[in-house]
């Protein structure tokens, strides 16, 4: 049976997933990025079993995320899409009842409005990222905790206290003090939820309804601490899905599934093994100096990025005498 | 003295023809690049926006690589920073350099006269006659290269062979910031839009237009937008800017001028919609209310879309984003707002960019 491989390469995790052609989803892996998506790449596809893929034909190949389009070059993608169109097309696939999501990351959030399963609005966080998993985790560390303490240590609260939620460097110092000043950690430590949840809510909604049904997926969803506190602000209770991490993914998978898949791709195991190097230059042809960026799998240029003109992204040939 | 004066898509080479054929010393600053940002951030001040920040790298490269000494700026007087636009900049670059800053203002509502009194300031004398032909010669190529600009978001996204509008527009450009004589510029813009219009395109029944709007530097400079226009065409979308470098210069010819009255009459009308008329006409700094005007017009001139885009820390633009909202809600148009800073990294940028263009195509599918 032919199967579609979705993959959402985020600046924090590397989330894979295994769609075949029915819907259902028959594998999931995720890895963390660590600054290299194709190392994580490597270790997503480790999990990906010869046993679960036994009577599957990857046939095509989606990939979403911040990394997309390297990625997407290495493994010769069918469909490279952004983050936001995938979420979307997961939600109204897997549930379409849907027409708010909430959706936060590693290092960005994102808020979707959808009707009849179409897009109608979106927002991403424009130049901080506050109210993102990246601080949730930071604090996580420096309270010794691991996220997923942290999350049920919040749910033993019975008030949050008022934390400053609008920068991750006052957020800090307020919750030194409270901790400094004798408050109980569990108080704080949702007060901090709170914060990022009223973050997250002042930047994104700018005048847009968060219409119910509301999903809330991405990393910080396992977060039971958030969960609780966008419920207490909202007042709506949230739908986490089932597949909460791997939405980007999935949609990747779904957009693959429905794409013409004219490439000629070499075998997998083939491609990840391949030595990948990246070499950045400046193009000075014209005023528009463009940055660009060469890529190559085992000696071969395989693509570039960066080129306004299109000069080198239609003839690679052209960058020959370069590398 | 040698002048100089900042970026703002080639407007600068524009200056360099018209004082160079006066007789003084122009030398245009390097094109904006990483190292403009990295002497702007370093020599600004806390609180300057990008443009502020960019002119003052593009000012500090014209004196350190090409020997330039003194500034020539349009627009620097203009309700932006309440007219001291150019002030901030003078003072900063003194406080580094450790001496004066020569700074002369081609004010935008009496550019011609302005020019005439910087040449005086400056000693030079040239002949009325001369004068009048280099100043005509210059506000065309400003028009032309405005031109050229629209033809090419006109026609890129439908280009066959990727790329090839931006080295026609580049081409262009280069040979017309070249040329001396009136009649060659007027040979080479003739010569672009017959190479914009003869090429065979791949027009699909349903385009997509969009208005790009918000502070001039953000919509005008290339680099200080992320390159938008390119993006925009490489997902099939055809691009106006709501400013362009007709706002820098007056029209020569009568039909120009009336059309640019008449577009000043519409924004006056469509931004009393939704702010009082006295700040429709007069303005609340920068370019806020133009901004507002061109989203309002929007809907009935056929955009499918509004992208607005400034920096950070744009007060006018800021103030425009509220009433640009109501304007999406009431006419059910589309709107991104970007704030476009100094970040290199282009991937969110790109991401709202790709979920626009797909909500926009999506809504007009849908309501055909």
């Amino acid at each position: 049976m032919r199967a579609f491989l979705g993959i959402d390469v985020g600046s924090v995790r590397t989330k894979l997933a295994l769609v075949e052609e029915g819907g259902e989803v028959i594998h999931r892996s995720c890895s963390r990025t660590l600054s290299d998506p194709i190392q994580a790449l490597r270790r997503c596809f480790k999990g990906l079993l010869p046993d679960k893929i036994r009577n599957h034909e990857i046939s095509r190949i989606g990939v979403t995320g911040s990394a997309r389009e390297l990625v997407g070059m290495f493994l010769d993608a069918d469909v490279v899409k952004n983050e936001i169109s995938a979420h979307a097309r997961a939600v109204s696939l897997l549930h379409p009842e849907i027409r708010t999501v909430i959706e936060i990351g590693g290092q960005d959030s994102k808020l979707i409005l959808m009707e009849d399963g179409q897009v109608t609005d979106f927002a991403m966080n424009a130049i901080c990222a506050a109210g993102t998993g990246s601080f949730l985790e930071q604090q996580a560390k420096r309270l010794g905790l691991s996220l997923d303490s942290l999350g049920s240590l919040a749910l033993k609260s019975r008030e949050g206290l008022s934390i400053a939620g609008r920068c991750t460097v006052f957020a800090e110092s307020d919750m030194v003090y409270k901790q400094q000043m004798g408050y109980a950690r569990e108080d704080i430590i949702y007060g901090l939820c709170l914060a990022l949840a009223r973050n997250y809510l002042n930047t994104m909604s700018q005048g847009k309804d968060f219409l119910p049904p509301i999903a809330f997926q991405g990393g910080v969803a396992a977060n039971l601490g958030m969960r609780r506190a966008f419920e207490e602000l909202l007042g709506e209770s949230l739908t986490v899905p089932r597949y909460f991490l791997h939405m980007g993914a999935l949609g990747a998978a779904f957009f693959a599934s429905g794409s013409k898949g004219s490439q000629k791709r070499a075998p997998l195991t083939e491609l990840l093994s391949a030595r990948f190097k990246l070499r950045p230059w400046v193009c000075e042809d014209c005023d528009q100096r463009c940055r660009i960026m060469i890529y190559s799998r085992s000696g071969t240029i395989i693509g570039v990025k960066g080129d306004l003109c299109g000069k080198y992204t239609s003839d690679l040939r052209l960058l020959k005498t370069i590398l | 003295m040698v002048l100089t004066s900042p970026n703002m898509d080639r407007i600068s080479h524009v200056y360099a023809f018209l004082f160079r054929s006066m007789g003084c010393l122009f030398r245009p600053p390097p094109p904006v690049d990483e190292k403009t940002r990295y002497w702007g951030r370093k020599l600004g001040r806390e609180g300057f926006c990008q443009p502020l920040n960019n002119c003052i790298g593009d000012i500090y490269r014209a004196f350190n690589e090409k020997g330039a000494n003194a500034v020539v700026m349009t627009a620097g007087d203009d309700p932006c920073r309440y007219g001291f636009y150019w002030y901030n900049q003078k003072t900063a670059l003194e406080h580094v350099l450790g001496r004066e800053v020569p700074f002369f203002i081609i004010n935008h509502i009496r550019p011609k006269s302005s020019v005439e009194q910087i040449l005086r300031d400056l000693g030079v004398s040239v002949s009325k006659k001369h004068f009048d032909e280099v100043w005509l010669h210059t506000m065309e190529k400003i028009f032309f290269l405005a031109e050229m600009n629209n033809w090419a978001n006109r026609t890129r996204p439908y280009e066959k062979k990727r790329g090839e509008t931006s080295r026609l527009y580049s081409r262009f450009v280069d040979r017309l910031l070249k040329t001396q004589t009136l009649e060659d510029s007027e040979e080479v813009f003739k010569r672009a839009i017959d190479s914009f219009q003869l090429r065979s395109l791949d027009v699909p029944d349903s385009r997509l237009r969009i208005l790009l709007t918000g502070a001039i530097y953000e919509v005008m400079e290339p680099e200080a937008n992320h390159n938008i226009e390119d993006r925009l065409a490489l997902l099939g979308v055809e691009v106006e800017r709501s400013l362009t470098h007709h706002d820098l210069a007056p029209i020569i010819s009568k039909e120009g001028r009336d059309r640019i009255a008449e577009m000043e009459m519409i924004l006056t009308q469509f931004a009393s919609r939704y702010i009082v008329r006295t700040l429709a006409e007069e303005g609340f700094g920068g370019y806020g209310s133009t901004t507002i005007g061109h989203a309002a017009r929007a809907r009935s001139f056929g955009f499918d879309g509004i992208v607005h885009v400034h920096s950070f820390s744009c007060m006018p633009e800021i103030i425009a984003r509220p009433y640009l909202k109501e304007i999406s809600r009431r006419d059910k148009i589309p709107l991104l707002s970007l704030v476009v800073e100094e970040l290199t990294s282009d991937e969110h940028f790109q991401s709202r960019l790709e979920t626009f263009v797909d909500m926009v195509r999506e809504k007009k599918r849908r309501s055909v």
